[in-house]
């Protein structure tokens, strides 16, 4: 019977978006073509995320626990142990979510297993003459899909990009095995060459439900309190911007939105000065309402906003203020 | 003592969708903006402890010029990995191609610094399966470099927390940023000094491996379809310019049911 491996994660127990859409297409690849699910859970506190996969459709799991440094870094060992396990159990296909974790991980695992890996796939297809799946994922800068095979080397490695659906998942008809495999694949390490710091301020933008984005038409980094009163009064909405803005040093890193940063699913999104990159326009095509505030009436934003406002983002931002009951800035 | 950044030669797309005729040369190209930010990050290094810094790119013979305007932002040497067996490689004969490069001519590097992806193909993978193909350690989202008593000690961020690791070895660094309160701008003597540099140009051959195992060849993935993607076009009415009046109603609409 072919295996197919998936690399799935949980918060508080509770599988994420990205494991759920995962899930999903792994049953469907049961269902129609009879593969085996093996759940293979990498992560600290996964007891009752294990309890929740015994109840749903997978065959097997195995478990490894981490602790809060293991999370962070894979030492080449620990890499080298995943790959001798994942060659014996030889799936024919390998999935992990898009997260930081497993995006660093996975082109490590398919350089060691010389395989093939696509990233950030949004699909698959079944190809019914070789009876082998292919992957789909958008290319040249999110303006086409391409299917994408690996041709001469299993298992067919695969980052699936996370799109916040709702997904019925299969209850199980059977009692999965379950292996911890935790001292197989962990090494006892020398924690005093890492050091964890201070949290960084989290920033929710894929969970805030106004998310205000910023391009390249703010001037300087003084302009954001503006758009920081601006939020305030949306109920604290989340601020994300364009990479533009991130290499501006304006934003920090995780407040970027596009297909290299954060992929939202806000009600409302309020781009200010965005022209409307396909790279910034796939972070924000989930959003439930497109609001554009640019002054350049052809700014390409537009053509897919439901609201478009031509004028200054300033000005725009001021009245928003005044409008919502905070005094002008 | 050298660091090696890798900078990759990205086409400008719309650009050639522009194009009527087949003169495509290196104007087409630019370097990957956050290779350079990766540039930045190994010459604040040779200015604070006085490493040498080596550009490496693959790509056509035609990015030659682009990769000599390296030399103008202070690099000691830049090479290039040029040769059509290389042409079609994917991530994994990418990372093969250079790992070998590097194993055969630039063994004695202290650190790898690369941008964390492209902007052309936006895997982000080559800098990790390099990693793995040299057998070092890879950290990402770097926020500082320092070096201390033989060793790197190099903070990063990893989802929210912030991790600082000191590594004795060889290692991989990738970044998404520029170092802070450095700018690294070419300088005029750099640019005239430019231009009498010849960029090192490699080829399959000196790796010293089969073409079997590079290229198209050695590639484990192939694209076997593409279609263009539409976007949805929301537009329900024209576009308000902005006025007080206009807003307010807008606004209502906008936010009403929110708020």
């Amino acid at each position: 019977m072919k295996k197919l491996c998936i690399f799935i994660e949980h918060k508080d127990g509770v599988p994420t978006s990205n494991s759920q859409k995962i899930l999903y297409m792994a049953q469907m690849l049961k269902k129609q073509y009879g593969y085996r699910i093996i759940a293979i859970v990498m992560e600290q506190n996964s007891e009752s995320f294990i309890e929740y996969l015994k109840t749903i459709e997978v065959d097997e799991i195995y478990f490894v626990t981490l602790n809060e440094k293991n999370k962070l870094l894979f030492l080449k060992e620990e890499i080298d142990n995943l790959v001798c396990f994942l060659k014996e159990i030889n799936p024919e296909v390998a999935w992990a979510t898009n997260s930081s974790c497993y995006r660093i991980l996975f082109p490590k695992v398919a350089y060691s297993l010389h395989t093939g890996l696509c990233a950030a796939c949004s699909d698959f297809k079944y190809d019914e003459d070789s009876g082998r799946i292919n992957m789909v994922r958008t290319v040249f800068s999110n303006n086409a899909y391409a299917q994408i095979s690996v041709h001469r080397s299993r298992p067919v490695m695969a980052t699936i990009l996370d799109e916040k659906g709702t997904y019925n998942l299969e209850r199980n008809l059977t009692f999965p095995e379950i292996h911890d495999i935790t001292d197989r694949i962990l090494l006892i390490r020398d924690n005093q060459a890492i050091k964890i710091m201070k949290e960084l301020e989290s920033i929710n933008l894929d969970k805030s439900q106004i998310v205000i984005g910023l391009g390249n038409g703010i001037h300087d980094k003084s302009d954001m309190d503006l758009f920081e009163k601006l939020s305030r009064l949306l109920n604290h909405a989340a601020i994300g911007g364009t990479r533009e803005l991130i290499n501006r040093q304006i934003l920090p890193q995780n407040c970027q939105i596009g297909s290299t940063g954060t992929q939202i699913f806000a009600d409302i999104y309020i781009g200010f000065g965005i022209s409307g990159s396909p790279q910034h326009m796939q972070g924000i095509e989930h959003v439930k309402k497109i609001i554009a505030v640019n002054n350049d009436p052809y700014a390409s934003i537009f053509q897919h906003a439901d609201y478009g406002i031509v004028g200054d983002m300033y000005e725009v931002a001021n009245y928003m203020i005044n409008y919502l009951g905070g005094k002008d800035t | 003592m050298y660091i090696i950044v890798c900078v990759k030669q990205v086409k400008n797309y719309n650009l050639e969708k522009r194009k009527t005729s087949a003169n495509s040369g290196s104007n087409d190209m630019f370097h990957n903006p956050v290779d350079l930010m990766a540039l930045a990050w190994a010459m604040k290094l040779k200015q604070m402890y006085g490493f040498k810094v080596i550009t490496i790119s693959m790509g056509p013979l035609n990015a030659k010029s682009q990769v000599r305007l390296l030399y103008s932002y202070g690099v000691d040497r830049a090479v290039l990995l040029s040769s059509k067996t290389l042409a079609g490689s994917d991530t994994y004969a990418t990372s093969y191609a250079l790992g070998e490069l590097i194993r055969n001519y630039f063994s004695d590097y202290s650190m790898i610094l690369c941008g964390d992806k492209t902007l052309d193909s936006e895997t982000g993978q080559v800098p990790h399966s390099l990693a793995m193909a040299l057998g070092v350690s890879s950290y990402s989202n770097i926020v500082e470099i320092l070096r201390k008593e033989d060793c790197f000690e190099v903070t990063c961020e990893v989802e929210s927390d912030r991790v600082k690791m000191t590594e004795k070895d060889k290692l991989l660094c990738t970044v998404t940023q520029g170092p802070k309160d450095y700018v690294n701008l070419p300088a005029i003597k750099n640019i005239i000094d430019s231009e009498s540099k010849e960029v090192e140009i490699l080829t399959s051959k000196d790796l010293k491996v089969k073409d079997e195992v590079v290229g198209q060849k050695g590639s484990y993935t192939k694209v076997i379809s593409l279609h263009e993607k539409n976007f949805v076009t929301r537009r329900k009415q024209q576009n308000i310019v902005f006025s007080e009046e206009k807003m307010g109603m807008l606004m209502k609409v906008i936010l009403g049911e929110s708020l």
